[in-house]
């Protein structure tokens, strides 16, 4: 068993927080975006201190930036150092790209071109991040609609060079995988084969629309057939890793989500053995 | 070209300014390199529509989806986003729309705005304990001229010369909104026990003695200017009205110089 598996959980939304605090839903774990409560006070943050003491959570951004050419925001960063000490999470995540420019937030995930410049900047910032924070950090793959000219690399290549030379984890958006194969044309085998089965600490699973020719990475539907297959993949490859669905527009009910979460740890179960499925806190139980 | 430059050559056209960056995009696919940066100048444009939309509700049916689409529009245009979250990224919006060509002919629609920013600001401020009624009846009568009040951080006083508070629980209600009327207002935004946002308004007695403690001065001090302005004994207006404050929760802690009552 792998000792950095948690289990199954979900993405903690506002819509939720009333019926997580009530009804102390049957999952293992809670990822919260971090932006979301850094804020001073108010029932969402009532609501999240309370759900903590049920609950492991972990902390995902949006807006690190590690990707952007600006300075790093140090202000951002003590306000997540500040909420990383109130929930002391499980460990924090954020995503391999950039965010903005000259002040500016586009408040999207926009993809880096895959060059060794590229790699050399991220690196150096996630290190410095971790400095700051005392501890690794999680990068995510983000999906994309464009690639630049200029790449030297594929994108797994990319996300393996920096998170074996920054000495950090990866959060592996399974989704994420789907959508930009489909929209650039490549095998998301070889992304999974491609990418450091050490490294991998948290799977992201969502659902995007499906035009036909592209495929945009919405999060406001269920996890479709293809990303479940994926999913098994995966689990083949990289073990037990800590699941979790990421629903972040026309949210379904607590229950529904919950229903959906049982579809991953049915396939997590007919895909690995038992003992290396049983999450870590309930093991120190 | 370095990565910066590229940064700023996408960043450029997804906010709709000239850029050269669709020829460092790779042509490939069923779909023209053309439609894939749209994706990400679309994406910029509806992600803010939404923010404002969820943030200004009544705003929004009260100017009609044309009206409000152009407002979107142009706001995202004229004050981009330097927030690192998306919460203050129409606080400058009532500032627009005193600004803007067409709605601030219409003055009372950016006191609307701001009046919905100031429940916003009120739902997620700091969180403290609150004093009860019972704490201030504890008090030693000879330490009440003292008496300094300590109010919670969520409370906001909302002043306007329009009647938008009126417009908006109209529009709240699903009623057909009064028409606009110049009129000074006074009201109290803050959030309760339960944390949920309130308001209420306030005359000019209640107005001056809340302003009065909240700028530090004591007990004694405050019914003094109370009795200058109303030529008659406040205490008893007094003493209910610190009550009625109690029991709504805008006080944290009742100041008696070196205690300080929690």
């Amino acid at each position: 068993m792998s000792q950095h598996f948690l289990g199954f959980g979900l993405g903690l939304r506002t819509d939720h927080l009333h019926d997580v605090l009530e009804q102390k839903p049957d999952l293992d774990w809670f990822e919260v975006i971090s932006e979301n409560f850094m804020v001073d006070g108010g029932k969402p943050k009532y609501y999240l201190h309370s759900i903590r003491e049920h609950y492991p959570m972990v902390m995902h951004g949006v807006s690190m930036s590690l990707g952007s050419t600006d300075p790093l925001d140090m202000d951002y960063l003590k306000r997540l150092k500040q909420l990383h000490y109130e929930l002391q999470p499980e460990w924090f995540s954020d995503h391999l790209c950039w965010t903005g420019l000259n002040g500016v937030n586009a408040h999207d995930l926009l993809p880096l071109p895959y060059t060794e410049e590229a790699i050399n900047h991220c690196v150096e910032r996630i290190q410095r991040v971790q400095d700051y924070m005392g501890r690794q950090m999680l990068i995510e793959n983000v999906s994309s609609y464009i690639s630049y000219a200029e790449s030297q690399i594929n994108e797994w290549e990319f996300l393996r060079e920096v998170s074996d030379r920054a000495d950090c984890h990866i959060l592996f958006d399974v989704n994420n995988i789907y959508v930009s194969a489909r929209n650039h044309d490549f095998d998301p085998m070889e992304y999974i084969k491609g990418t450091n089965p050490d490294r991998v600490r948290q799977f992201h699973l969502a659902g995007h629309t499906d035009y036909g020719d592209y495929v945009i990475d919405t999060h406001d539907h269920d996890v479709p057939d293809p990303v479940w297959q994926l999913y098994k993949q995966a689990l083949l490859h990289f073990g037990p890793v800590s699941t979790m669905i990421e629903r972040d527009d026309n949210i379904p009910s607590l229950a529904d989500l919950m229903a959906e979460l049982d579809i991953a740890r049915r396939i997590a179960a007919d895909t690995l053995s038992a003992e290396a499925l049983t999450p870590r806190c309930k093991e120190a139980v | 070209m370095t990565l910066r430059d590229r940064q700023q050559q996408l960043l450029a056209y997804m906010m709709g300014q000239e850029s050269g960056i669709a020829e460092h995009i790779c042509d490939h696919g069923k779909i023209s390199v053309e439609h894939r940066l749209h994706i990400y100048r679309n994406a910029y444009q509806v992600r803010f529509w939404e923010v404002i939309d969820t943030d200004h509700p009544v705003l929004g049916t009260y100017l009609g989806d044309e009206l409000f689409n152009n407002m979107v529009r142009d706001y995202i245009h004229a004050y981009p986003s330097h927030f690192r979250s998306l919460r203050q990224f129409a606080d400058q919006l009532p500032r627009f729309l005193t600004e803007d060509e067409t709605l601030s002919a219409y003055p009372h629609i950016a006191e609307l705005a701001r009046f919905e920013r100031e429940l916003l600001n009120a739902f997620d401020a700091a969180d403290t304990e609150r004093v009860e009624r019972q704490d201030l009846v504890d008090l030693l009568p000879e330490k009440w001229p003292g008496l300094k009040l300590v109010f919670h951080p969520s409370l906001i006083v909302f002043t306007t010369t329009y009647n938008v508070v009126d417009i908006w629980q109209h529009i709240k209600a699903e009623r057909a909104p009064p028409e606009p009327l110049q009129q000074d207002e006074t009201w109290l935004i803050w959030r309760n026990r339960e944390r949920l946002t309130e308001f209420s308004s306030m005359d000019n007695f209640e107005f001056t003695m809340f302003m009065a403690f909240r700028d530090g001065s004591t007990l004694e001090q405050v019914a003094e200017l109370l009795l200058e302005i109303s030529h008659s004994d406040p205490s008893q207006h007094m003493v209910e009205t610190l009550f009625a404050w109690l029991d709504r929760g805008w006080i944290t802690q009742l100041d008696i110089g070196l205690h300080a009552i929690k």
